[in-house]
């Protein structure tokens, strides 16, 4: 019998405030479409946090992940992760980390078994921890029935709980995951949430990436906008409430319902006044931050 | 505004004929203007190879025919090869299309007559026969026009007729393979799709080789040509008068009266066209309910029990791990099975169709051969089908273009980039291993070949082999192709799958004519090849190696 999940907890709420993955100044260009994708951003994402990464299509979301992750190689800037610089040990830094990628139709050819495998495998993980984290979580997300099919047989969100699995093998103490809420059903994605919970209780870092703002503003312990590939705000809910109460905005327009892949204009729009001076949701305030763009730097510096 | 069908028209060939010609911004570019330029004269060495296979054909036939006042039966043999052709590939092709039903289900939600739906694929299916029949047929009107001057009129009948010979295949294809899918569950899966019309494409084009083998060795003696068009039990005379689309063409193009002709060819199309609506019409529902059950591959029920999970999830070195990845993700997409390492098997196959269809003429070559196998061509020609056929799976020139969707996901694991670039070279040279037993040993016993140049084919044909293999992975890490939504982009249509294809081809032919200029003694080349091969592996081994890191680091799909 292998040791539960999320065993690392002891040695890692020794090292409770330290910064776990640390982002410095990356900048990345798509050489073929010549699309300055993120441009000198800086995140600093403690232990034991749940860190919620938003923004709108095409912000810079997944490219921030892959730098993150070594999928990719940024312009300039540097990675740590648990204080290992990604360049120049690349293979320890990437064993600190499971990743759950935004595209879960990898392998499709694959059975299911063959690829928990496959990454147990690359992770170095015994017969016996491997049998313990697949069998647990298969159960939580109700894949057990599954782990003999084909890839490609399964559903977008069958594939995503997989990715799920997969990530979590080797018991990383950072778990980055790239939208993976996109397709699950409301019990899986319930599920995710309370593994989220469990993982940044036992002193690991949760950062992930989202469209849905209600999923955020649950979980989220901190979280980050990234708007045109530059970082718009770093810090918690409040903080965000706060930055938008100084800068005099509650006069301005906030969107009644979701829309969080519309710019504000494109969203029905109602007066913040009018809409029974309710409190300013993540989402509106992530819609109005989006809509200001780039006007906020000095913002983000202070907080 | 545009008919829906017509925009769904538009869009079904859009999808099959995706070709991006390059704007004159973009051919300022040397790269841009170096492929294009490629993809031009690849274009033209096929149809140019296609042209001249069928116009030797023709002209041998009508200059045999031509002596008896018989010519006029080349006509009525294009005519028929055009029909066959047509069908065959009417067939074949309408049943492929059938894979990439899941997509075309998105159409179910759009309001589109299901009758709309399947012309529409239909309409595809002919875009690609039809240049078949009239490539055929055109080069048949040339021939018989050039020796015998007939009317311009007998041109217009028969490229008219030509466009017609397609329809009523189309239909029939359509008619036959609509309720034969939606009668079988089996049949409603990709992959079953893929590989049974996989192995009928493989079957037919062997079906294809042998008939020209056939004719090849037939085609100057006028008994037995006679005998094949018009005496055998099944002749083509036959098949001309029972097929009522070659019957009304050759009605159309032996007739000497203008207005019998134009009335051939008018009901030649109009039964074709209406064939075909009526196939659109009658099969239009049961075709929408097949894209909306089609399955893509079957789920299987059952867990792991603790018993068998200790077997099941046995940790292996990570390099197993990744060589095994490979061999799954390769062999267990039909695409890259039937087009890759399958190959190994195919050639040897048409190879002794070859034999068999032409065995007098084989036997006439072999014993030319003969005196041959004395010298270094004993040794040479095993080694150059031992090396050809080890470079011919296109394991190592597409291996990180097939991993395209999993690269990113694969440089985020702890996992050393030369390990990756390992792994791709032994999944490719395990196959190149047997193609080395199959070409080197089957042909050193086919011609009878002593046991030491054997041994010495085995050593080159590996050292070729292994440095071909590892020149094609250097090409596709320096050069992937990572951008593609069919996993036929990334083999088939892969520039990196032609280059090396055709440079193994243009090295095994060059090595030849050298081998047969150089005043060398018989294993001097063995000794030559020998360096060359093995400085050639270790240089592109290093490049791999040293570079390979790098350019993966850098790939992004």
């Amino acid at each position: 019998m292998g040791a539960p999940i999320f065993a690392h907890d002891a040695n890692a709420q020794k090292k409770a405030g330290k910064l776990m993955i640390e982002l410095t100044n990356i900048s990345k260009t798509y050489a073929k479409s010549g699309t300055k994708a993120v441009d000198s951003l800086t995140l600093r994402i403690p232990d034991g946090a749940i860190f919620g990464f938003l923004g709108p299509n095409g912000a810079g979301k997944t490219t921030t992940i892959r730098i993150m992750t070594g999928a990719i190689e940024a312009d300039s800037g540097s990675v740590l992760i648990d204080g290992i610089d990604l360049a120049k040990e690349p293979m320890e830094a990437k064993r600190r980390f499971g990743l759950v990628p935004d595209t879960p139709d990898l392998f499709s050819r694959l059975r299911a078994y063959e690829y928990l495998n496959f990454v147990a495998d690359v992770y170095g993980v015994s017969a016996s921890d491997r049998i313990t984290v697949i069998e647990e979580l298969a159960a939580r997300f109700e894949l057990s029935d599954a782990l003999k099919s084909p890839i490609g047989s399964m559903s977008r969100g069958m594939r995503m709980k997989l990715n799920l699995i997969a990530s979590l093998i080797h018991k990383p103490h950072n778990w980055i995951l790239d939208e993976p809420i996109v397709g699950l059903d409301p019990h899986a994605a319930f599920a995710l949430k309370e593994l989220m919970r469990a993982h940044s209780a036992s002193g690991g870092t949760v950062f992930f990436s989202t469209h849905v703002m209600e999923v955020a503003e649950r979980i989220c312990d901190k979280l980050a906008i990234i708007n045109k590939g530059k970082l718009v705000f770093t810090g918690d809910l409040e903080g965000l409430r706060e930055l938008r109460e100084s800068r005099g905005r509650l006069s301005g327009q906030v969107p009644l319902v979701g829309a969080p892949n519309f710019s504000a204009r494109e969203a029905g729009m109602v007066n913040i006044e009018s809409a029974d001076q309710r409190e300013e949701s993540l989402e509106a305030l992530f819609l109005a931050l989006v809509e200001e763009g780039e006007q906020v730097p000095e913002e983000v510096s202070k907080l | 505004m545009r008919s829906p069908f017509i925009s769904l028209l538009s869009l079904s060939l859009k999808s099959v004929f995706a070709i991006h010609l390059p704007t004159k911004k973009e051919l300022a570019s040397p790269k841009v203007l170096l492929k294009t330029f490629g993809w031009i004269v690849l274009a033209v060495v096929l149809l140019a190879d296609f042209g001249f296979m069928f116009a030797m054909m023709d002209i041998g036939m009508h200059d045999t025919l031509a002596p008896f006042g018989m010519q006029s039966l080349m006509l009525m043999y294009a005519t028929v090869t055009a029909s066959v052709l047509v069908f065959l590939f009417a067939f074949i092709t309408s049943l492929s299309f059938f894979s990439s039903a899941p997509n075309e289900a998105l159409f179910l939600t759009m309001p589109f007559k299901p009758s709309w739906l399947l012309a529409a694929r239909m309409a595809t299916v002919y875009a690609i026969e039809a240049p078949i029949a009239f490539l055929v047929m055109s080069i048949a009107a040339g021939v018989y026009g050039i020796k015998n001057s007939p009317p311009f009129d007998f041109y217009v009948w028969m490229l008219l007729n030509a466009l017609a010979l397609p329809l009523v295949p189309l239909a029939v294809s359509y008619a036959v393979l609509v309720p034969l899918v939606s009668a079988s569950r089996w049949l409603r899966r990709k992959n079953t799709i893929l590989y049974v019309g996989g192995f009928i494409g493989l079957a037919l084009a062997l079906g294809f080789n042998w008939y020209l083998q056939t004719m090849m060795a037939r085609i100057e003696d006028p008994v037995l040509l006679r005998k094949l068009l018009i005496d055998n039990e099944l002749n083509f005379a036959d098949i001309a008068n029972w097929w009522p689309p070659a019957w009304l063409t050759m009605t159309a193009i032996g007739n000497s009266s203008m207005s019998a002709a134009f009335a051939a060819t008018l009901a030649n199309l109009a039964l074709g066209t209406a064939l075909a609506a009526a196939a659109a019409t009658l099969f239009g529902r049961s075709y929408t309910k097949i894209l909306a059950n089609f399955g893509e591959l079957a789920a299987v029920k059952g867990k792991i029990g603790r018993s068998q999970a200790q077997a099941v999830f046995a940790p292996r070195p990570v390099f197993i791990s990744l060589v095994q990845r490979e061999l799954h993700l390769m062999n267990r997409e039909p695409m890259y099975f039937l087009n890759g390492p399958f190959v190994i098997v195919l050639l040897p196959v048409i190879l002794a169709i070859s034999l068999i269809a032409q065995g007098q003429q084989i036997q006439q070559a072999l014993q030319q051969l003969r005196p041959l196998l004395d010298g270094q061509a004993a040794y040479l020609i095993p080694t150059g089908v031992g090396v050809f056929l080890a470079s011919s799976t296109s394991i190592a020139c597409t291996a990180f273009s097939r991993d395209a969707k999993a690269i990113y996901f694969l440089k985020s694991l702890p996992l050393e980039p030369r390990d990756i670039i390992a792994a791709k070279l032994v999944h490719a040279l395990l196959f190149a291993a047997l193609g080395i037993v199959f070409g080197v040993v089957g042909v050193g016993l086919l011609l009878g070949i002593r046991l030491v140049d054997i041994a010495v084919a085995l050593v080159l044909a590996v050292l070729g082999a292994v440095a071909l293999n590892i020149c094609g992975l250097v090409i596709d890490t320096f050069w992937p192709r990572l951008s593609w939504e069919n996993p036929m982009s990334a083999l088939k249509r892969n520039p990196n799958t032609i280059i090396v294809i055709l440079g193994t081809m243009g090295l095994v032919a060059g090595l030849g004519a050298l081998s047969a200029t150089l005043p060398f003694s018989k294993y001097s080349f063995a000794l030559l090849y020998g360096t060359v091969f093995l400085a050639a592996g270790i240089g592109f081994g290093v490049l791999l190696f040293r570079k390979g890191s790098a350019f993966l680091r850098q790939m992004e799909p």
